[in-house]
């Protein structure tokens, strides 16, 4: 088969790749009552995921030009090692994130069952499948290439420099795509290990856990580059012993920063004797980047080997635990569908994903309070109204997750109450954790705040309150909508999906109504501010308590 | 009382007539075969009797409650066996039978005792706390199979219940549809394409084409139909040679399955 032809066939199982992935991280919310039409639902996946893969390239080249920011201005060595340093960091997380999102559905070998069922030769088959996995890539590995190499060309004007940071950007890819399948497998074998063991659910959960915040750091890289950029520099330009600075010379990517700035400025490689430190750095970059280089082609085969591996089926094997006894553990309803919900959420990286977001986004905003200044009520509001923000976000994209189980919920004697109730105490338990990391920035930055302090706890209120109203919206079919039983509140037919045509309206109306709900407590607490802290704390509760009471008796009558 | 009583249902789906007007009947004790060719409304009938989806018009009574007006106390009654696996992938076979026996109020010892029993006769041991989404079709079907009857319904609908079933596994869901209609008195609601299994299992069956039943009844009636349409001689005519007559689709079967004889011997 020719490279063309092998090149041309890859992209039906790579095709397959990306409706799978989609599947599992809950892009794709088919229900047999929801989808009106399966083949646009499918185009409009694949579609979604080419473009998914153009925007993460874009950030990602814009992500690794950033650094060279600094250096652009100041021209200095240091900050050019500074920037190549960060840059192949940024590049090396955002390939690494990319493949953890796409490369569980191929660990699990299913797009390429098809294929060992065709005459292909081994070989040929090896080429279509390792092209396919090329294809999953390849937008961001020629971004990630091409953009630091340009960049590095144009701030530097050496062609040295620029050839180095060309090898320098290929091994960063290739070690980024090796990290992200050994990744890739070990949560494809978590997610499908059977087995009720606390020890097992634990170890499912936190992995989970730290997924969603490593996933939630493609937000966070942009602030690292501008925040953490100065500490790098410090680092470097400190008054390091030889051996220290020799072994940041031999560390990746600090290697290729060393060996960059050297060749693009020969007056930091003073040949002389004795030797000068910032010549033994570079010398010592130099051999570690070539070590690097011979790593990178081992580990280009060992990837290519996995691959073969993978797509033969001899990847990750599904690990059976036989069952003891059957014994069922049985709840009332409302308890049974929580624990339903997440036991869900303990094997699903999308689920992960919004356990993490209201937590992170408010660190990201606490990022942003000066070190110097304390911290005061609009800080604390800030990053309050953030979490919770955050929080209706992850609580629309909930009901996503229900994906084709959801018709068989909908077959069981289930009123609409107890879904509602049970997405909302999830939401709720999600936000949690959002006022304790407020109260730590407080206590390690210093407030101002006094029993404002509580805020935040009050806020939570608000929320079960916002996000009762905000499922219960959007679940509850109202006369005269799509696929109404007259005369009945029931749940709306067209299923769970959120971001489907027909749902897309509800869904907006949704969010609007759990928005207001969650400002109003703090539209108390504002314009009650003249009167003292402990009248507009008081406010402020009073109004989320009644809230949260109004949507819970809305509620119950809808049952 | 008619279990089931389904009275002029119209479902449409943009321009496309789903169902024209289907009306039927099922009793207690009764195991009804829906028969039909592909896209003549089974699914689509029995999604509407379990409240997945809404009639254009007509009425739908389930042990006398209404679908529309009453869905919780239909939806108690009804053990549903869906065509594809609708399952919650995520979950283990253990996780989803306590998720639909609590939801159901089930008294815990029964619903042990039952599950116990089920699990055990359709070898689940092995696959018992492993994903829904690693199991093979056949296994799903199984545990789909368990979840419908854990509650043992007055009214199982089984939307082509023994796709992927091995053949011991068939046997016994064959035998305990028997005898979940017989002893409990429990309604059955059958959708197969597999003729000799509704010759053998079902005591009464209901043609569907086009969107209504066209003929119905036992096996002796609809034979009797059919040869009053066309004289089939001494040989007594199987299900399928019945169904095919009923849907006229009989001519149109032969004609293409001559075409592909003819297909098949030109390369040679």
């Amino acid at each position: 088969m020719r490279l063309r032809e092998a090149w041309e066939t890859s992209k039906y199982p790579y095709v397959e790749l990306t409706y799978r992935a989609a599947q599992l991280s809950g892009a794709s919310a088919t229900t047999a009552t929801g989808a009106k039409d399966p083949k646009a639902q499918v185009k409009a996946v694949i579609k979604n995921a080419k473009i998914s893969k153009i925007v993460f390239t874009i950030f990602l080249c814009i992500g690794m030009v950033i650094p060279f920011a600094e250096f652009g201005i100041n021209h200095s060595p240091i900050s050019l090692v500074g920037a190549v340093t960060l840059s192949l960091l940024i590049s090396f997380a955002y390939l690494m994130l990319y493949s953890l999102q796409i490369l569980p559905s191929f660990a699990g070998a299913e797009p390429y069952s098809l294929l060992l069922t065709l005459p292909l030769t081994t070989r040929d088959f090896s080429t279509v499948t390792l092209l396919s996995f090329v294809r999953t890539f390849d937008y961001l590995a020629i971004g990630s290439i091409l953009v630091p190499v340009v960049t590095t060309g144009i701030l530097t004007g050496s062609a040295a420099a620029s050839v180095v940071m060309l090898g320098a950007s290929i091994v960063n890819v290739i070690f980024a795509v090796m990290v992200g399948l050994w990744f890739s497998s070990l949560f494809y074998r978590n997610i499908t290990r059977g087995g009720r063991s606390r020890g097992a659910m634990i170890s499912r959960t936190l992995f989970l856990i730290s997924w969603g915040f490593a996933a939630m750091s493609t937000g966070f890289v942009y602030q690292l580059a501008t925040y953490t950029l100065p500490y790098v520099n410090q680092l470097i330009s400190g008054n390091l012993s030889q051996a220290g600075g020799a072994l940041i010379a031999a560390l990746h990517p600090f290697t290729f920063g060393v060996a960059i700035a050297s060749l693009a400025f020969p007056k930091f490689l003073p040949i002389s004797y004795p030797i000068s430190n910032t010549a033994l750095f570079a010398l010592v970059s130099y051999v570690a980047a070539a070590c690097y280089v011979g790593l990178a082609y081992v580990a280009v085969r060992r990837t290519t080997r996995t691959i073969s591996n993978i797509t033969h089926g001899l990847g990750p094997s599904i690990i059976r635990v036989a069952a003891k006894e059957f014994t069922l553990k049985l709840r009332r309803p409302l308890s049974a569908y929580l624990m339903k919900d997440i036991r869900i959420a303990s094997k699903n990286p999308s689920m992960a994903f919004l356990f993490a977001l209201p937590v992170f986004e408010t660190v990201i905003i606490a990022m942003s309070i000066s070190g110097a200044r304390m911290v005061g009520i609009l800080d604390v509001a800030s990053m309050t109204m953030m979490g919770s923000l955050f929080t209706l976000l992850a609580s629309s994209m909930l009901l996503n997750t229900e994906r084709t189980g959801l018709d068989y919920t909908m077959s069981l004697p289930l009123g609409p109450s107890v879904i509602i109730n049970a997405k909302s105490l999830i939401s709720t338990l999600i936000y949690l954790p959002v006022p304790v990391v407020v109260l730590l920035i407080e206590l390690i930055k210093g407030g101002t705040v006094g029993i404002s302090a509580l805020f935040p706890f009050v806020e939570i209120l608000a929320i079960s309150a916002a996000t009762t109203a905000e499922v219960a919206v959007f679940i509850t079919a109202r006369s005269g909508s799509t696929g109404v039983m007259k005369g009945s509140k029931s749940l709306a037919p067209a299923g769970f999906n959120i971001m489907s045509g027909e749902n897309l309206g509800r869904t907006f109306k949704a969010i609007a109504i759990a928005l207001f709900i969650v400002a109003a407590p703090v539209a108390f607490f504002f314009g009650l501010a003249a009167y003292g802290e402990i009248t507009s704390i008081l406010a402020m509760t009073l109004v989320a308590m009644a809230e949260l009471i109004i949507v819970q008796v809305i509620v119950r009558l809808t049952r | 009382m008619p279990v089931i009583e389904a009275s002029g249902v119209v479902k449409t789906f943009g321009t496309v007539n789903a169902l024209s007007g289907l009306s039927m009947k099922v009793m207690p004790g009764e195991i009804y075969g829906l028969l039909g060719p592909n896209g003549a409304g089974k699914s689509t009938m029995i999604k509407i009797i379990n409240g997945l989806l809404q009639p254009t018009s007509g009425t739908v009574r389930v042990g006398g409650y209404d679908i529309s007006s009453d869905p919780f106390e239909v939806k108690s009654a009804i053990g549903y066996v869906a065509e594809s696996s609708i399952l919650y992938d995520s979950l283990s076979p253990r996780d989803f039978f306590e998720f639909v026996a609590s939801v159901r109020k089930i008294d815990p010892a029964k619903a042990n005792e039952r599950v116990t029993k089920l699990a055990d006769a359709f070898a689940l041991r092995q696959y018992y706390d492993s994903p829904i989404a690693t199991l093979s079709m056949g296994t799903k079907q199984k545990v789909a199979i368990i979840a419908s009857l854990i509650h043992e319904p007055p009214l199982l609908l089984l939307d082509e219940p023994l796709n992927g079933l091995d053949a011991r596994s068939s046997r016994i869901l064959k035998d305990l549809i028997s005898f979940h209609a017989e002893k409990n008195k429990a309604a059955v609601l059958f959708s197969t394409h597999i003729m000799e299994v509704a010759e053998h299992l079902c005591t009464r069956i209901g043609i569907i084409y086009g969107g209504k039943i066209v003929a119905e009844g036992s096996l002796e009636e609809l034979r009797k139909k059919a040869s009053t349409e066309k004289e089939l001689g001494s040989k007594e005519a199987s299900l399928e040679d019945i169904f095919l007559r009923l849907t006229h689709e009989e001519e149109e079967v032969t004609e293409t399955v001559k075409i592909l004889r003819e297909a098949f011997l030109v390369g040679r």
